[in-house]
């Protein structure tokens, strides 16, 4: 027995030690780039989402699925993080498939605009917050640019040592911290009107990469195989550009495979949208008053066209988003406040 | 015993993850999203506009000064990172800067319309032979673009019916 615990004991003690470094040494992304928080917190509520939306900050910034509930009872979750790339996604659902099934998955086009990993530091903040599994060693071999080594995807310390040097005392907090969104939705109340906004350049070629329509047929068909409606989305913004070249060729595709497409800049009108009062950073990304404009148009789409149950009768579910909507309005209200006390929403709550 | 054991294994990992990989020690935790060293290279073909030389990739602030008073100007933040991109417009072109480090760079010029012409004498609307003679790296291609790629800029010349319609300066950043 003591010769077993004289093995066992060391290679417990070496593991627990390199967790615990580990864990220390990952950025906690708290005072900064936060959104590189989102993609890990979705465990704590998989499970019970009938809708889920996987996309970029076009996503996660415009649409509430604190409204969507409130409106309609939908449940949803939202799987996006900054430039999240179209296999990011790809692997983020299959990652989800794991914890629910959802009947609809609604997927953002703009990410179509990337046949190539692009950045280290993107990449780091759809893939570090996945759980390990296949999908996430699958993403990561997928995303990795030139400089990059998977290994350090399986073991982050072996990329993040060097912060050493740069520890704060948040870093220490192993933990978690508080939740940044909202079933995914990160909330900003503050407003900063379109203005100016350039005239985007024509480009050389806007055949979208082959890379990027593999993906979209593998999701396509990674939702087919789970009996999922699959749904394209072109979120509502005016900058970077969406072109309509670029449009005709996810409207092409849809018609082709029978998928619904819904082009939101197309709607503007009916989702009331006004890019004066409904954008915090002039036009990129909606604010609080343009997620829920898109939401409450949105959910009665989805209503219509899919058989989604509305669960605010359901006693459990309710209770469930009770509190998420308790939680909502109360950053809500601590966002107003810091707008108010300091003029410029500075931190989320 | 056991003191020693925890002691010996916690130095090991100490050790290992400090000192046993020597994969990221150079770069960048904070995930700037372009690049560069901020060292601007002169090209063979750059904007000019009223003397001042717009080079790709150079600091954005002495440029932006020379050239004078912009008629309008907009900024979108980066997703999750560094800064802001802008664009400041001027009459018949464009110039969009990015940040990295806290300090901006020039990253395109955009030519938005016939009043202003390149250094070689094509602007919006010229012909495709003025191009091509213009440019003799042009001579190689059939349109409807032409893309002269250089040490740090790409000039790219889009045509339509055989006539300019786009003259693109890029800063090449990755």
């Amino acid at each position: 027995m003591k010769r077993i615990l004289r093995i066992i004991l060391p290679l417990f003690l070496f593991a627990s030690s390199f967790w615990v470094l580990q864990c220390i040494v990952v950025p906690k992304y708290v005072s900064e780039n936060v959104e590189g928080r989102l993609v890990a917190e979705y465990y704590d509520s998989a499970g019970g989402n009938e809708v889920m939306f996987l996309g970029d900050c076009e996503v996660y910034s415009n649409f509430s699925t604190v409204r969507l509930w409130v409106e309609y009872g939908i449940t949803s979750y939202i799987r996006g993080s900054p430039q999240q790339l179209i296999w990011h996604s790809y692997y983020l659902l299959e990652d989800a498939l794991r914890y629910e099934t959802p009947k609809v998955v609604v997927f953002n086009v703009l990410a179509m605009k990337y046949g190539k990993p692009q950045n280290e530091a993107y990449n780091r903040l759809a893939i570090d917050g996945m759980r390990f599994s296949k999908s996430k060693i699958e993403s990561a071999i997928n995303s990795m640019t030139d400089e990059e080594e998977l290994v350090t995807y399986i073991f982050p310390i072996l990329r993040f040592h060097s912060r050493w040097s740069e520890l704060c005392f948040e870093d220490l907090n192993i933990f978690g911290t508080q939740r940044l969104s909202h079933n995914g939705y990160v909330m900003r109340v503050d407003t900063k009107p379109a203005m100016n906004v350039p005239t985007p350049p024509p480009l050389a070629d806007y055949s979208f990469e082959d890379k990027a329509w593999e993906y979209l047929d593998k999701m396509a068909e990674l939702c087919i195989s789970n009996g999922i409606e699959f749904v394209l989305v072109k979120s509502p913004s005016i900058h970077p550009a969406w072109y309509p070249e670029w449009d005709t060729q996810i409207k092409e595709y849809a018609d082709k495979n029978g998928i619904m497409y819904v082009n939101t800049l197309e709607f503007q009108r009916e989702t009331g949208i006004d890019y004066e009062k409904d954008t915090y950073d002039a036009g990129m990304h909606l604010n609080l008053s343009g997620a829920e404009k898109l939401s409450v148009w949105f959910g009665a789409l989805l209503k219509e066209h899919f058989d989604l149950h509305d669960y605010r009768y359901s006693q459990e579910v309710a209770k469930v988003w009770h509190d998420k909507w308790a939680y909502y309005t109360w950053m809500k209200a601590v966002q107003e406040k810091i707008l108010l006390d300091d003029g410029t929403l500075n931190r989320y709550y | 015993m056991i003191r020693r054991i925890v002691l010996t294994m916690f130095s090991l990992v100490l050790v290992l993850s400090i000192a046993g990989c020597s994969s990221g020690d150079s770069k960048d935790h904070s995930g700037s999203q372009i690049q560069n060293t901020g060292e601007a290279q002169a090209d063979k073909y750059e904007f000019v506009y009223k003397g001042t030389t717009i080079t790709m990739k150079a600091k954005a602030g002495p440029i932006l000064e020379a050239i004078g008073e912009h008629n309008a100007y907009y900024e979108a933040p980066s997703c999750a990172f560094e800064g802001l991109d802008k664009t400041y417009s001027y009459s018949g072109f464009d110039v969009v800067t990015y940040t990295l480090n806290g300090v901006d760079y020039i990253n395109s010029v955009v030519l938005m319309d016939d009043t202003i012409s390149t250094p070689e004498g094509i602007a919006i609307g010229s012909n495709v032979e003025a191009i091509k003679s213009a440019y003799e790296e042009a001579s190689a291609y059939s349109g409807p673009s032409y893309t002269i790629e250089q040490k740090d800029t790409i000039l790219l010349i889009l045509t339509d019916n055989a006539v300019a319609t786009s003259i693109q300066y890029i800063a090449i950043t990755e």
